[in-house]
């Protein structure tokens, strides 16, 4: 009897839960369809995340340890996939330039369209903070990327609203060490590996049952291996085959979520950012990893 | 084609009557009253004026460098020895008498571009070349005159009476007359038809439209001469000075055409309003915003055409100490804003518009962003360029569900509030070194017609507005760029120096110093070995390398050849 009562509690916890994403989603006024949930493009984190993807019309704020682990290339990934979504979307993407190193031709490579990239360029943290704001509000913009070292409580709600108020999707990068909570809807982290702590030749064991609500991306094989290749020529470089093919070149980092709405948050997942199919990703922690805390 | 050259524009125009703004760079100006001089100049007797002015040196200067300069200077002056470019220091101690003006190259083009529009009457097609001269189409209009002769006479007597020193050419060609008229030791040259060899042999190789740098090293390579410049070998010159040698050479003679852009006077549509007391209020600017905008738009839709670039000027009331007996150098820069006419706020769309409410949404940023130094007493919002704008486009305007629209929007407004050069859309270049590997092209460049100078040049790719515009036109495939290895996403402008060790001098990195961190390096790719040509300038030998360091970061570093330092270049981040 009194696992019934729990169970119901649980459900009605369940059914409030969906309500208010309900009415999350009914805010955000878009033409066209507008998909719930933007999948990231990266097969484990999409897992992990409830809904497949990213819920449109919030912040996400990644934080990045150390410079150069891969935070962009995430939030590239998640603009590309914004791209591929709606058929004939002419939404644009917004990169506010506020550190002056955004390189376009990088972009490119990772299938970024040129000409529906915009790349602002303000000249101090004032003018970024503006034009982030202002093209979240902007219906015809899809993601905005702003890297914004600072970002205090009401400007970090200024923005949740912004883009709840569109329903585009909003990525600002912030360093590690400013890592607080924030009014942004998701937040993650993302920390390089050390090469030497990676742990190839584990086989995977398949992931919990989790229900995911609208999108279905394809759940890991049971039995996918992973084992360094030879060293090869005299490059000095090898590879990681996986599945039989080699990855070169990969771009290992280890995303935490730490926060997001109906989830469960502290998961961790391995990936590698370069797989351009987003199959050939890491297995997430093992189930004796690190205990999974509620939100 | 005819030519005119006036080679004194600027103290003639001086001389003739000067506009406001024509500020005297010293006190001692020709007339007796001094400061009126500042305002427009109808209050000194011209007749005294021309008498003495042609009797005295006069010179326009523009502080360069820390230096004044002279830059335009009159006959009197040409003829003690004066030359442009000089110091001022200099021309003063060969001619003590020389009296400076504040160089004004704005209001000396209106003044070519006034005298374009007399030149109407000789020919339909005028165009204007460089800073001083005009082109004239006459083919078929000579009949009308007489002849060419008479026509050239008339062209110069017309412009002597207007008050300009002019030298004039007819020739087959634009670059012919331009070299004949400039550079010829007459004043009055016709060519015969079929005669431009000949006639241009004698004349020096600056004639021919090249740039000060070409003409230096075809002197001394020894040739002087056009005459000398056509004996040498057509491909040696390519390669030794550039295809715009060529292309000027086959333009005077004939054998490339020349397409002249006839100058057409900008039809300016203007609506105002007077304030009745000077207000720097926000409320009353923003209502005066209101009602200005809806004339203007009515005028718009009038004539159903739309605005992408807009001014606002502000006409200031002049302060109390502006009762022009002050000395106008003795004031600070500061003060010198403080004491402006008007102030100007401008307002680039991306797209044309003719909708009360967005422009006004813009004007308002627009004034945000620059506050007025001083009361002011009238507005007028005017627009050079118009576009054709279609009803059934303009009630786009209404509906913000429409994503082209909103982006646009989004673009007018990020382009207002921070500069119209911050907000860019990337082109790929033709061009290995990875800095240039990329172009900026301001989004809201797309359509207007922006003058040469507006450029702005950074190392890390460069915005090059005109350029942009043509290679629009020219249609510009993306099939031009260089196929590229793996490139990163963060490339600093300038590449920052770290220590790096490596095991072999000319092998990857082991470790590398950045920042005061110890970097161990885990993998690396490369090396790829990027060159840029020695003829495009520096040299750059870089050999590339794509490092992964232990802590899992991803980083592009360099070592150049040459001196076998290591440079890191960017972040794969």
């Amino acid at each position: 009897m009194s696992m019934m009562t729990i169970d119901t509690g649980v459900d009605v916890v369940r059914a409030l839960r969906a309500k208010l994403a309900d009415f999350r989603h009914n805010r955000a006024k878009r033409a066209g369809w507008s998909p719930r949930f933007l999948p990231t493009g990266l097969t484990a984190l999409d897992c992990a995340l409830p809904g497949g993807g990213l819920p449109s019309g919030t912040i996400a704020e990644i934080f990045a340890d150390a410079d150069g682990v891969g935070s962009l290339s995430l939030a590239m990934r998640i603009a590309k996939s914004a791209c591929g979504m709606v058929p004939n979307d002419r939404r644009a993407i917004v990169v506010v330039d506020s550190r002056g190193d955004f390189y376009p031709p990088g972009a490119w490579q990772k299938g970024i369209d040129p000409d529906r990239l915009i790349v602002v360029r303000p000249r101090n943290t004032c003018e970024a903070f503006w034009a982030a704001d202002q093209s979240l509000r902007c219906v015809g913009v899809a993601v905005v990327i702003a890297p914004l070292d600072r970002l205090d409580d009401r400007q970090s709600r200024r923005l949740q609203l912004a883009a709840e108020s569109s329903g585009c999707v909003g990525v600002i990068l912030r360093p590690a060490q400013k890592r607080c909570r924030s009014f942004a809807a998701v937040q993650m982290l993302v920390e390089g590996i050390g090469t030497g702590s990676l742990s190839l030749s584990q086989p995977v064991e398949s992931p919990r049952e989790r229900k995911l609500t609208n999108a279905t991306p394809k759940p890991f094989a049971a039995s996918r291996r992973l084992k360094p290749a030879a060293r090869e020529g005299d490059d000095g470089w090898y590879g990681v085959a996986v599945d039989g093919r080699l990855s070169r070149e990969a771009h290992f980092c280890r995303i935490t979520i730490l926060k997001i709405p109906e989830g469960v948050s502290g998961q961790e997942v391995l990936v590698d950012l370069n797989d351009e199919a987003g199959v050939g990703t890491l297995f997430p922690v093992p189930l004796d990893g690190p205990v999974a805390k509620r939100a | 084609m005819l030519g005119l050259y006036f080679p004194f524009l600027s103290t003639d125009r001086l001389r003739n009557g000067r506009k406001a703004g024509d500020i005297p760079a010293r006190r001692n100006v020709i007339t007796t009253s001094a400061p009126a001089a500042c305002k427009t100049g109808s209050d000194h007797s011209p007749v005294s004026c021309e008498t003495r002015w042609d009797k005295t040196p006069v010179a326009t200067i523009v502080p360069k460098g820390g230096v004044l300069r002279i830059i335009q200077i009159n006959q009197t002056a040409h003829g003690f020895g004066i030359h442009p470019g000089q110091t001022l220091a200099d021309a003063k101690s060969m001619a003590p008498q020389l009296i400076t003006y504040n160089d004004n190259s704005k209001n000396d083009r209106r003044q070519l571009e006034a005298l374009a529009i007399w030149a109407d009457r000789f020919s339909p097609i005028v165009h204007i070349e460089g800073d001083d001269t005009l082109i004239l189409d006459i083919t078929g209009c000579k009949q009308l005159f007489g002849g060419e002769e008479n026509l050239l006479h008339r062209a110069m007597e017309g412009v002597d009476d207007q008050g300009f020193a002019v030298r004039g050419a007819i020739a087959d060609t634009p670059g012919a007359a331009w070299a004949l008229c400039h550079a010829h030791r007459e004043s009055f040259v016709i060519s015969e038809p079929g005669q431009v060899v000949g006639d241009l042999a004698m004349l020096p190789v600056r004639s021919l439209r090249i740039d000060a740098s070409t003409v230096e090293a075809l002197h001394r390579v020894g040739v002087h001469e056009i005459a000398s410049l056509l004996h040498l070998p057509r491909s040696s010159l390519t390669s030794r000075f550039g295809q715009a040698l060529i292309d000027r050479i086959d333009q005077a003679l004939g054998d490339l055409t020349e397409v002249l852009v006839p100058y057409r006077a900008p039809q300016v549509l203007k609506s105002s309003i007077h304030f009745g007391q000077p207000t720097d209020r926000l409320d009353i600017l923003t209502e005066s915003f209101r009602r200005t905008l809806e004339p203007f738009c009515e005028k718009l839709a009038k004539q159903v055409v739309g605005v992408q670039q807009m001014f606002a000027t502000f006409y200031l009331s002049p302060g109390p100490t502006d009762s022009g007996c002050a000395d106008e150098n003795a004031l600070s820069g500061k003060q010198r804003h403080a004491r402006k006419r008007s102030v100007t706020l401008p307002v680039n769309l991306a797209q044309p518009t003719r909708s009360v409410k967005h422009l006004f949404s813009l004007l308002l940023v627009a004034l945000e962003n620059q506050p007025l130094p001083a009361p002011a007493e009238s507005l007028i919002l005017w627009a050079r360029e118009l576009q054709p704008l279609d009803d059934w486009q303009e009630q786009l305007f209404t509906t913000d569900l429409h994503d082209e629209r909103a982006l646009g929007d989004l673009v007018d407004r990020l382009s207002v509030r921070l500069h119209s050069a911050s907000v860019v859309s990337s082109k790929p270049a033709n061009d290995h070194q990875p800095e240039r590997a990329f172009q900026y092209v301001p989004l809201t460049d797309q359509g207007v017609h922006k003058r040469a100078h507006e450029t702005v040049n950074r190392p890390h790719g460069t915005i090059n507005a005109t350029r942009a515009i043509k290679e629009r036109a020219m249609g510009a495939s993306r099939m031009d760029a260089p196929v590229m290895a793996a490139r990163p996403l963060r490339l600093f402008s300038r590449p920052i120096k770290v220590s790096a060790t490596a095991v072999v001098p000319e092998g990857p990195p082991i470790s590398f110093r950045f920042q005061g961190h110890l970097y161990a390096v885990a993998l690396s790719v490369g090396p790829e070995r990027i060159e840029t040509g020695w003829w495009r300038g520096p040299h750059l030998k870089r050999d590339y390398y794509r490092v992964t360091t232990q802590e899992g970061s991803r980083a592009w570093l360099f070592r150049e050849r040459d001196t076998n330092h290591w440079f890191l270049h960017g972040w794969f981040d």
